[in-house]
């Protein structure tokens, strides 16, 4: 019988966290802020190790998060070259929370972490995408086999918390189509195109200056990423085992002035929309409605649900920045914490 | 399936009441009513009832409802309704033979409702949108997957509404 986090402070929910980047930085962050807002729940967090590509910062009595941030690897507790694969099982952990670069071809180095962690019995929190659509449902039925959790609520939309909604609100009903803006980047450049009349690649090289888009924008601009945002829907929500190969995928690169000026005229916008039904799935530019849900402008991302019971669920949101991000992985460890017995029934957890 | 349906009313009052009771009576939905008095014949008066019925069966059960009520039904006709897709295509669309594109929509049972074109020469890429209408909507999804592939054939990209 594994245990249950006490909410009576008596003992602390452990944490390894497994990449350091904006994500980790900005968790690691949001957990020294909000630790009284924290232990106010009844949960007392303690970070045992953080690992990076080169190294590891270790303490089995919990890191002090505030000076690692400061020092970085000048601070004591760094160890290079130390691997969370050997940490797992040594370190006192409860959640190891994933979040190491998305790489889409073989998920790696994510899938073996996660993987490691759910047969060492952990409980897994992630924000890579990259492990959940090349392996979702093995890792999902690992994850059922060994009596875990793995949660990924920071995967798509970053802080939209889409997958809690249809978990703990949906569960009678039946979703029959998903159609959003996955992709703040590409939702970005076509509002600026839209509203005001730049080229497509001045509003590339704009983004790219403001930070949303990456120096090799392809994954963004020709729909990968919404591609693989769309797959982790359909298997999350629709309990469907699809890979990237099932997603028909158009970028938006080829958009010119005058499409959007022609969709214009008859009151549309051209928007990146990702669609998701029991046989379709589709990221391809749409002529939306000025008046939509969807049509929402800047990097704002959007979710309908189109459900049987409830009607349409539409949900906006900021769908990347690291602080957006580590604050819908807060919410998968406090959803943890929670179901384990960690925070009293009923506490008010928002 | 949405109907107009025409009477000929002696112009006194009561006279629609009795031709409505048994469209409501059997379910049909009213959508619109219209006196048509300029085709007014003697005390004869032109009235056309809009309504929804379910299918054809529908439709004759409430006729044989109004006319055995001493009402006389001058004429049926059906309506369409008419559904709508803007499709924006951006390449070379007219080198590529626009013709046999709009073609391949017009066999599907589709009108090309409009047409606009913006070309800036003969080298570059034009945008061209087309508004399509047809009588159902599963008619302009099937036209849609043609659109798709007639697209892939031709290197045209599209977004459509």
């Amino acid at each position: 019988m594994r245990k249950t986090y006490s909410s009576l402070g008596a003992e602390s929910l452990n944490l390894i966290l497994i990449g350091f980047g904006n994500v980790g930085r900005a968790l690691a962050r949001i957990l020294w802020e909000k630790i009284d807002r924290l232990r106010g729940l009844g949960l007392s967090i303690n970070v045992t190790g953080i690992f990076k590509s080169n190294g590891g910062f270790v303490d089995s009595n919990g890191l002090m998060l505030g000076e690692i941030l400061e020092k970085s690897e000048q601070h004591k507790s760094w160890v290079p070259g130390a691997s969370p694969l050997s940490h797992i099982e040594e370190l006192p952990c409860d959640v190891v929370v994933e979040m190491t670069p998305t790489n889409v071809r073989n998920g790696e180095p994510g899938v073996s972490f996660i993987r490691k962690a759910l047969e060492e019995g952990k409980d897994v929190v992630t924000s890579n995408k990259g492990p959940l659509v090349v392996s979702m449902k093995s890792l999902l039925s690992l994850a059922e086999r060994k009596g875990c959790f793995l949660l990924y609520e920071a995967t798509v939309g970053a802080a939209i918390p889409i997958f809690t909604v249809a978990r703990e609100f949906l569960r009678h009903d039946r979703i029959i189509c998903v159609e959003g803006i996955l992709n703040g980047t590409t939702n970005y450049i076509l509002s600026r195109m839209s509203e005001d009349k730049v080229s497509f690649d001045d509003a590339l090289r704009e983004a790219q200056e403001m930070g949303y888009a990456e120096a090799d924008p392809t994954y963004d601009v020709e729909g990968i990423d919404a591609a693989c945002k769309l797959v982790i829907l359909a298997n999350g929500l629709m309990n469907m085992d699809k890979h990237l190969s099932d997603v028909e995928i158009e970028g938006i690169s080829r958009v010119t002035p005058e499409m959007i000026e022609l969709a214009e005229e008859d009151g549309y916008l051209v928007k990146h929309v990702a669609y998701l039904d029991g046989e379709k799935m589709e990221v391809a530019p749409r002529l939306v409605p000025k008046n939509s849900p969807l049509a929402v402008g800047g990097t704002f991302n959007v979710i309908t649900l189109n459900t049987e019971l409830s009607g349409p669920l539409t949900f906006i949101g900021k769908g990347a920045g690291p602080r957006e991000t580590a604050s819908a992985i807060l919410a998968d460890i406090i959803t943890i914490a929670k179901k384990r017995g960690g925070i009293k029934s009923g506490e008010h957890v928002a | 399936m949405r109907v107009k349906m025409r009477f000929n009313l002696a112009d006194e009052p009561g006279q629609l009441l009795k031709a409505l009771q048994p469209i409501a009576e059997f379910g049909g939905n009213v959508r619109e009513i219209s006196h048509l008095r300029e085709e007014k014949r003697g005390n004869m008066l032109p009235v056309a009832v809009t309504f929804d019925v379910k299918d054809l069966d529908h439709l004759f059960k409430i006729r044989d409802a109004v006319e055995a009520s001493g009402i006389q039904v001058a004429g049926i006709e059906p309506l369409m309704e008419l559904h709508r897709k803007v499709v924006i295509m951006v390449g070379h669309v007219f080198a590529t033979n626009i013709k046999d594109t709009i073609d391949r929509v017009l066999e599907r049972g589709v009108k090309v409702r409009r047409l606009v074109a913006r070309i800036k020469s003969a080298e570059d890429v034009s945008t061209v949108k087309f508004v399509l209408e047809a009588d159902s909507s599963e008619t302009l999804e099937s036209t849609l997957r043609v659109l798709k592939k007639v697209a892939g054939e031709k290197n045209l990209f599209i977004a459509w509404s």
